[in-house]
């Protein structure tokens, strides 16, 4: 068994994260991004809030306000970056914007000690998380499509070319690999010329 | 940084996670695999680590139980704080600890064969998945054997996707199943003696096996006792390995048959001399296998992959993982770029009259994982 040693409060990940933070710079906040200096990811702070936030950021840290999702560098739904929202004090919040706006971690101003740097690390391993699982299904979506080529273009060439189907199989095969590519690239070429076929 | 933590930070241990069940009915061999990690771990250390630092495993048994899987895995990723953990064998404990990795982005290394329809970026594979293994045994046992095949295997998720897949593969090539019976994962020899009764009774060609732990010691004896002969009805095996004959006796294994990427009798240096050094460490009578060799040449793999990260973080890590290559006992294996699968080779053996495997067929060079098979048209989803 190991040695103990001293637990690592801060995530390793956080000191190779570009932060940007777009909020009003009271004196809270200068102390919360002091605070973050200390995690070691490279920090931006914006303000006023641009129109358009930067989009290579790992991190955008945003004051809430109604419009925001505009601000956004990318449409709801495929975010670039964790988008940790700071809810303004003392203003009414429209919950539903809020939550439309997709943010991965919210945080209400004043904050306390703790809070940002808080809401940074669990809304970036949230979108980590988020983004790992769309790339799993885009890879799934990928094979799904992959593999109905290859059985509407076996389908094809039976009818068309009365193949068998271990026939067609070793036809698209051979082709492939003569022409170094992948089974599914030549079973989509066959299915979309598949007019010329006839 | 201050110099002092500098120091500390630089001489502290690579901390990995491992777990191996040394109970329960599938330690016999997951013990293997666990050997296999051990003794990579000490070839690095005795090379001076990785960047001057020890790698130093945290070991739990998770006893053969897949809901102790995931719950230990948890523990090494909160508590132990590690990302790697090399280990699981039954594709259900895989299956359990998949959440946990996916999750808090860890990396899962995995020594096993397994069923195909999975690629996680969480998990690194370094089994065989059906193209690597199946495909071929399917091939060479109709073409040889003859055509009607009867299926016993383990209750668990890996023989049941597994069948599914063979059976496709048979179907397509003109074969058919005349059978299919599963016994308990813990099965003792009294559950087999129905089995052989319904071998005796349908007389297939060929016996596709996919019992796995003790109970595959219980099925080839009972097997050999009811005067089941493997010239003519041979045992096909994916998992049945040198352990496997070992524990159940050479008689009793005499001319069945395994498809793996690895055995003992691999020709190469890389081969001889990983055996020199795994007798060394265990003991001569103590037998590698494929699951033994995918969990040692991981290790080294991992080993390469951090050396060029300098950090456990499983983002670079696995930046770093695409394309390795590397001399593993079994042949040269190379990364997949784009998923954590790796390029194997595929082997036939079957066991001879001192319980070794003869490699009786062998692919050219290693063959890139294709674990939806797309790339092969018996495809079982179509």
């Amino acid at each position: 068994m190991a040695a103990t040693r001293p637990p690592d409060l801060l995530p390793r990940e956080l000191a190779r994260l570009r932060v940007v933070v777009a909020v009003p710079p009271d004196e809270a906040m200068r102390e919360a991004i002091r605070e973050l200096q200390r995690t070691r990811a490279e920090l931006h702070h914006v303000w006023p809030m641009p129109a358009r936030l930067p989009a290579d950021a790992d991190v955008l840290v945003c004051s809430y306000e109604e419009r925001l999702a505009e601000r956004l560098p990318w449409t709801i739904g495929r975010p670039s970056a964790a988008l940790v929202v700071l809810l303004p004090p003392g203003r009414p919040v429209d919950y539903r914007r809020l939550r439309d706006t997709a943010p991965h971690a919210v945080a209400a101003r004043p904050l306390p000690p703790g809070a940002l740097t808080a809401a940074l690390v669990t809304g970036h391993s949230a979108f980590r998380y988020e983004q790992r699982l769309h790339q799993r299904i885009d890879g799934l979506d990928e094979t799904v499509k992959a593999l109905r080529s290859i059985e509407r273009a076996k389908a094809l060439l039976m009818e068309r070319r009365q193949m068998s189907e271990e026939e067609a199989w070793r036809h698209m095969r051979d082709m492939a690999m003569r022409l170094r590519v992948p089974v599914a690239k030549v079973a989509a070429t066959l299915v979309d010329s598949a007019p010329l076929l006839k | 940084m201050t110099a002092e933590r500098e120091r500390r930070r630089t001489e502290e241990p690579w901390r990995v996670g491992v777990l191996f069940s040394c109970s329960g009915p599938l330690a016999l061999i997951e013990q293997t695999q666990l050997k296999g990690t051990l003794l990579a771990i000490d070839e690095i250390n005795e090379a001076g680590g990785i960047d001057g630092r020890e790698v130093v495993p945290v070991i739990y048994d998770p006893g053969s139980d897949d809901a102790s899987f995931a719950a230990h895995a948890q523990r090494l990723m909160l508590d132990d704080q590690v990302s790697c953990i090399f280990g699981c064998y039954a594709s259900s404990s895989r299956k359990a600890v998949l959440p946990v990795v996916e999750r808090l982005d860890g990396l899962l290394w995995y020594p096993t064969l397994y069923e195909g329809f999975e690629n996680s970026a969480n998990v690194v594979y370094t089994g065989a998945a059906p193209n690597q293994n199946s495909l071929a045994l399917c091939d060479y046992l109709l073409g040889r054997h003859g055509q009607r095949f009867f299926f016993v295997g383990s209750d668990y998720v890996y023989p049941r996707e597994s069948n599914r897949v063979m059976r496709a593969f048979i179907e397509t090539g003109g074969g058919e199943v005349v059978g299919e019976a599963y016994v308990p994962l813990n099965a003792t020899r009294h559950d087999f003696v129905p089995i052989v009764r319904q071998l005796r009774q349908a007389a297939p060609d060929i016996v596709f096996s996919t019992v796995v732990g003790q109970a595959t010691t219980f099925f080839y004896q009972c097997f050999a006792e009811a005067g089941l002969d493997s010239a003519t009805m041979p045992i096909a095996s994916l998992t049945t390995s040198e352990t496997e004959v070992r524990a159940m006796g050479h008689d009793v294994a005499r001319g069945h048959l395994t498809a793996a990427s690895y055995f003992q009798g691999v020709a190469g240096s890389s081969n001889s001399d990983f055996l020199a050094r795994f007798r060394k460490r265990f003991g001569d009578r103590e037998p590698a296998n494929m699951c033994a060799e995918a969990a040692y040449f991981q290790m080294h793999l991992f080993s390469r992959a951090l050396a060029a990260a300098g950090t456990m973080e499983s983002d670079v890590l696995r930046t770093c993982l695409a394309d390795l290559e590397l001399e593993a006992p079994q042949g040269p294996v190379r990364m997949a770029s784009g998923s954590g699968h790796a390029r194997l080779w595929t082997r036939i053996g079957r066991v001879d009259d001192a319980g070794e495997f003869e490699i009786i067929a062998e692919a050219g060079g290693p063959t890139p994982a294709d674990p939806y098979l797309v790339s092969h048209g018996r495809n079982p989803t179509a």
